[in-house]
């Protein structure tokens, strides 16, 4: 044994596991994506190219890793998907024909060869793919597993841990999503001009939902979930660099990357909720800030409209612009949640704004919304609501009043960190 | 491929108003395409009989009646690309605002085919593997 040669062999198998881990973010998609269209068989495309993969993982070690790692595994996905549709007796003469077809054109022919006179622009692959897995007919939660899944290649186990689900739970969910798009002919399309902008939305309402979950768990400890997140922007990074003009998908990667930037800064060395007025700035992700507000200086595409995706990025662009806490434009801040009642009202957004007019200053009036959205019950019991009136009564002097909504707020509080937040925050009351 | 769509009422729906009712101009679209195979409305509940054969005995009866305030009041059948295509004549129908429209996927029956093959066909077509199988694992996406 020679400590040489043992230590070459650790360098190749290091340098392979790097390719591999590298090519896998950066082309299981396109692969699959291709594959699924050219062999319209989402079981097939997937298992193909998960077997590129584990082939790569293997010979990159021995052979050392290939010039164009994409095409190496390009080629074996398709030799492979080829060879379990022959052996299962698919005729694939006409699969063979639009792979070439598609190599000659580089990629993003028709599925369908007499389609190609049609004058569809020539999508990418992946963005059919991406399109498919948030299609409307789809329940919600197995566009948000298929897109993490087929789009994203997490594995089953990944995405159900990610949900607090079993792992069967989540397979089967996965299964009779493609059940479905099978037997109901759910097309593997770029939705047409008119119809793009509104199924964009549910494209983006999908990467929204995957970044949430990872945001603030519903339920248990675990407040902070990075994975999910940062595959919600990986995810809306793919979305973006596919439709480029698309403003509202610009902004949604924005409003991740404001999101994502604080991170670190938000949760203390005990795991402990740190609101943003508290955060250390210095713990931001600057180069995330940097980009997130980068993406909104761009102006928007459709002059005179503005998308929910964009208010809400505004939004934090004006807490990311902020120095400190005390620097926040609240007035500002007021004008777009103002914005964004007449795009999208919810009573999710008028707490919000309430919050917002008390810390422009104006507590009187912030309360008196807060009251009229209780007595409208359309909140519900909600902690947030609690919380917010507990904190505007502190802030003007009522701490009998502060103190009974604060116990409202830690009794409905859905989390652990977020009901120790404010039991912080009463117990700070009684000592004051 | 063949859809069903099934045209309901629907308590939630819009309030009907003959001015705003243009089936037939949806009529005369979905013709000019050939999309639209048959089609027809249906007199209400009230006018329906239930067949039932229980033990070998003929059970004749008024109904089915429901406290549902949905009923199927029509059908189409659509031959279309696909899903989308479907999506979208079905958004047109005056009785998806004044009502709603549920489309099915055709499953077509091939009669002369055993019974038995045919589900055990259709059961492996279920079963079919869809994932890596368990303890096969993913190279390190993350590296």
């Amino acid at each position: 044994m020679t400590d040489p040669d043992a230590g070459a062999a650790a360098d190749a198998a290091a340098d392979a596991a790097a390719a591999v881990a590298l090519a896998y973010r950066e082309e299981w998609t396109r692969i699959v994506a291709t594959l699924i269209r050219a062999t319209g068989d989402w079981d097939v495309a997937e298992d193909a190219t998960a077997d590129a993969f584990e082939r790569a993982a293997l010979r990159w070690e021995s052979e050392g890793v290939p010039r164009t790692p994409g095409a190496w595994l390009t080629t074996v996905a398709k030799n492979r998907a080829l060879d379990v549709l022959r052996r299962r007796g698919v005729e694939t003469g006409k699969v063979r024909e639009w792979m070439v077809m598609d190599e000659l054109s580089g990629g993003g022919a028709s599925d369908d060869p007499g389609e190609l006179a049609a004058a569809e622009p020539e999508w990418d692959d992946r963005l059919r793919l991406v399109f498919t897995c948030a299609h409307p007919a789809l329940p919600i939660e197995s566009r948000v597993a298929l897109t993490l899944r087929t789009v994203g290649g997490l594995d089953t186990g990944e995405i159900a841990r990610a949900f607090l689900v079993p792992e069967s739970t989540m397979a089967q969910r996965l299964v009779r999503a493609k059940r479905k798009i099978r037997h109901a002919a759910i097309p593997y399309r770029v939705p047409a001009g008119d119809e793009l902008p509104e199924r964009l939305g549910g494209v983006l309402a999908v990467l929204m939902l995957v970044h949430n979950e990872g945001y603030l768990a519903s339920s248990g400890d675990r407040l902070l979930r990075l994975d999910l997140q940062e595959e919600a922007i990986r995810l809306a990074r793919l979305v973006v660099e596919l439709l480029p003009d698309a403003d509202e998908a610009r902004a949604l990667l924005a409003l991740l990357l404001l999101q994502h930037a604080r991170s670190a800064a938000r949760v203390d060395a005990d795991g402990e909720l740190v609101p943003l007025d508290e955060q250390d700035r210095s713990r931001w992700n600057h180069a995330e800030v940097a980009e997130g507000l980068a993406l909104l200086a761009s102006p928007s595409s459709e002059p005179g409209t503005i998308g929910v995706y964009r208010v809400q990025a505004e939004i934090q662009g004006v807490h990311a612009r902020a120095r400190t806490a005390d620097d926040t434009d609240w007035a500002r801040i007021v004008g777009w949640y103002d914005a964004l009642l007449a795009a999208s009202p919810s009573p999710v957004v008028e707490l919000n704004r309430a919050v917002a007019h008390g810390l422009a200053g104006d507590t009187e009036l912030a309360l008196a919304e807060l009251d009229r959205l209780e007595a409208s019950a359309r909140l519900g019991d909600h902690h947030l609501l609690a919380a917010a009136q507990a904190d505007l009564l502190r802030r003007t002097g009522r701490p009998a009043d502060a103190a009974a909504r604060y116990r409202d707020a830690i009794r409905l509080a859905p989390t652990g960190p977020e009901r120790r937040f404010l039991e912080r925050r009463l117990a700070a009351l009684d000592g004051g | 491929m063949r859809y069903m769509m099934f045209v309901a009422t629907d308590p939630e729906a819009e309030p009907f108003v003959a001015e705003e009712d243009d089936i037939a101009d949806w009529a005369a679209d979905v013709d000019a395409r050939g999309v639209h195979v048959f089609g027809e409305r249906l007199r209400p509940v009230q006018d329906a009989t239930l067949v039932r054969v229980r033990g070998g005995e003929l059970l004749v009866t008024d109904g089915p009646f429901t406290e549902s305030k949905e009923w199927i009041a029509g059908f189409g059948v659509l031959d279309c690309r696909d899903l989308d295509e479907a999506i979208e004549i079905a958004r047109r129908h005056p009785m998806a605002r004044f009502g709603r429209i549920e489309l099915r996927p055709i499953w077509p029956l091939d009669v002369a085919e055993d019974p038995t093959a045919r589900e055990e066909r259709e059961a492996a077509d279920r079963g079919r593997r869809t994932e890596p199988s368990v303890g096969r694992s993913n190279p390190d996406r993350t590296g």
